[in-house]
């Protein structure tokens, strides 16, 4: 067994705590055994507190505040608050589109593209469709708003239009992005076709994970239809998998939702039908420069969330967690 | 094994209960699946390869309603007009100093940070994973006014620093994710491998690059190429932190083309060649890139994202 000094000190730190010629404090003994460890966290958690930590307190104090950018920020109380909800009846659309359009495209994006990976890992040529299902995915929001424009064009040339015309089912041309009606949903089947490709892809993987004895058993315990064996046995083994698309639609729902409802519907879009918590938070940060207001408006959505996120967490997350 | 997988897959898939029908039934069910399949797959490819038709249509083509996906003749000057317009080189520049420099970054550092989560105990750990998760739970955008301020306070407004100075530190788009990858990752590779390297005398940060780093290939394939289109993709960010065109990603150069082809052509007396196949050549020119990508990378990628067995 040849000993390699030179390695350094660092080799046998996490196993046996150094020899110790006279009694330490509580955290210089902490730093002798397990420093390395926190070494390789150093990173991460310098940054935390400047660019995470730090920032959403001072989002939480300027959102008392008035600050426009150019004067120190004056104290105000909870007066911008006040507005929002009892003033701003904008905001209090923006809240409910955005829940709206969250709560529907979120849970029809996980059901859809867990029902599709489902039924590809049934079929062999899994390759063609995965490539399919996933370039969606990889494309810019904004670079794909041209095609949606056209495809929902207000004139009959629009294939929507077109389309719905020649088999009956309209007789005028119909203007899905400037009604109020369709605005909304027009940006949620966008952000279908944008979102699935990601979730479809980790289910897909975790449809393979899925330990074959399971059905085994599950067949020995009477379980006799496909549609059983996926609610019973595939479904409680995809959690984890439910859980990372769950937060990376709720992540997706604020950032994207909004990009899509920018390049679609425009800022401010027609009698604000398709106007996001975000689009709010936009105009006012960066059109107004009521930074302070801005920072009510993101308080509340990150309040928003992080309820859905732990809601999720909760939900969804394995003992190991 | 590839056939054990599917006789297992025969025996407990739909296809498998169905094995006691008729054998017509079971190849119109067949035929019936593969249709519905083609059908959504065209569903999903519709508006790129639309756009890619339209793009390459001329004035004649796109008022003409029986050309329908093939022009009459290829039209390449859209492409020249769109890469003019769009400054495309420069642009395109920007955005690789941003996508590569930001992967390459957010890679190293999360999977540096996930080793520590994954292979080494200490006291604290449950609670600082915990903190990682809730970074997950703050969409980039709730803090933006204080970033915003900040980073102008720091002199980093109109460079790379705000996306590359987070990714650096295991942050950055959806940082939180990459690091419980790569965790998920170390903590299924055999422990015999670190003891044998540490024997060997190595330390461990020696241990995480020589040995733990190029097992997690897979793991560092996905990370990397979801970072890579992620960044080249964003929006939100560089329209806050970028003011000088000069430093305008691609997205952004495409969300101010109409305006600056206008600009550009009217002093040419050629108003009429701006039509709406110049703004697809450029939508497909920022699109492009990650597609091909994916289309070379696609094996390996699908692959990788099995075997990460991503947040198990």
């Amino acid at each position: 067994m040849a000993e390699v000094k030179s390695s350094g000190p660092g080799a046998e730190v996490t196993t046996q705590p150094r020899a110790v010629a006279e009694p330490k404090t509580g955290l210089q003994r902490l730093l002798a055994q397990y420093g390395v460890s926190y070494a390789f966290l150093l990173p991460y958690m310098i940054f935390f507190f400047a660019f995470l930590i730090i920032p959403v307190g001072v989002a939480i104090w300027l959102s008392f505040t008035y600050f426009n950018m150019l004067e120190a920020p004056r104290i105000i109380g909870w007066s911008n608050y006040r507005l929002l909800f009892l003033e701003d009846d904008i905001f209090v659309l923006s809240i409910r589109n955005t829940l709206f359009f969250a709560l529907i495209t979120g849970p029809v994006s996980l059901t859809a593209s867990f029902l599709l990976a489902w039924f590809i890992n049934q079929i062999r040529v899994r390759t063609i469709y995965a490539l399919a299902f996933y370039a969606p995915s990889l494309t810019s929001a904004i670079a794909m708003a041209v095609v949606w424009r056209i495809v929902f064009s207000g004139d009959r040339y629009g294939y929507m239009n077109y389309f719905l015309m020649r088999m009956g089912f309209i007789q005028e041309p119909f203007l899905w992005l400037i009604d109020q009606r369709t605005m909304l949903p027009v940006i949620m089947f966008v952000m279908l076709w944008m979102s699935m490709g990601n979730n479809f892809l980790v289910f897909l993987a975790g449809l393979q994970t899925v330990n074959t004895e399971l059905y085994e058993a599950g067949k020995v315990d009477g379980i006799a239809h496909p549609l059983q064996e996926m609610w019973y046995i595939t479904l409680p083994s995809m959690k984890p998998q439910m859980l990372f698309g769950v937060i990376n639609a709720v992540v997706l729902m604020f950032s994207a939702g909004f990009e899509i409802s920018l390049s679609l519907a425009g800022l401010p879009s027609p009698l604000y039908a398709a106007h996001m918590i975000l689009s709010h938070l936009y105009d006012y940060a960066f059109i107004r420069f009521e930074m302070g207001y801005a920072a009510a408006i993101a308080v509340i959505l990150f309040i928003i969330t992080f309820g859905i996120g732990q809601g999720a967490l909760r939900l969804l997350s394995t003992k190991d967690e | 094994m590839a056939d054990s997988v599917f006789v297992i897959r025969q025996r407990t898939g739909v296809l498998g209960a169905l094995t006691s029908r008729k054998w017509w039934e079971l190849v119109f069910l067949r035929i019936a699946t593969y249709i519905i399949l083609i059908n959504v797959c065209f569903v999903f490819l519709f508006p790129v390869i639309y756009m890619f038709s339209t793009s390459l249509k001329t004035v004649a083509d796109l008022a003409d309603l029986t050309v329908l996906w093939i022009p009459r003749t290829f039209f390449w000057r859209n492409y020249e007009l769109a890469i003019s317009g769009m400054l495309y080189w420069q642009a395109a520049r920007n955005s690789i100093i941003i996508s590569l420099g930001s992967g390459i970054l957010q890679t190293v550092a999360c999977s540096f940070v996930a080793y520590g989560f994954a292979r080494i105990p200490f006291p604290g750990r449950d609670i600082l994973f915990l903190l990682v998760l809730f970074t997950f739970l703050v969409p980039p955008q709730t803090i933006i006014v204080p970033l915003f301020i900040l980073y102008r306070n720091l002199g980093f407004m109109d460079t790379y620093f705000p996306f590359l100075i987070p990714a650096l530190f295991g942050h950055g788009l959806r940082g939180a994710l990459f690091i419980l990858v790569f965790r998920q990752f170390f903590r299924n590779l055999p422990y015999e491998l670190e003891d044998a390297a540490r024997i060997d005398g190595a330390g461990p940060f020696s241990v995480y690059w020589r040995i733990m780093l190029p097992l997690a290939t897979p793991a560092i394939i996905v990370v990397f190429l979801f970072s890579l289109v992620w960044h080249w993709n964003d929006f939100f960010e560089p329209t806050i932190y970028l003011f000088d065109q000069n430093n305008f990603t691609l997205p952004l150069r495409l969300s101010i083309l109409s305006a600056a082809l206008l600009q550009m052509l009217a002093g040419q007396g050629a108003g009429d060649e701006f039509n709406e196949a110049v703004i697809m050549a450029a939508s497909f020119l920022v699109i492009m890139p990650p597609l091909i990508i994916y289309l070379f990378t696609q094996r390996y990628f699908v692959e990788s994202v099995d075997r990460t067995g991503l947040v198990e």
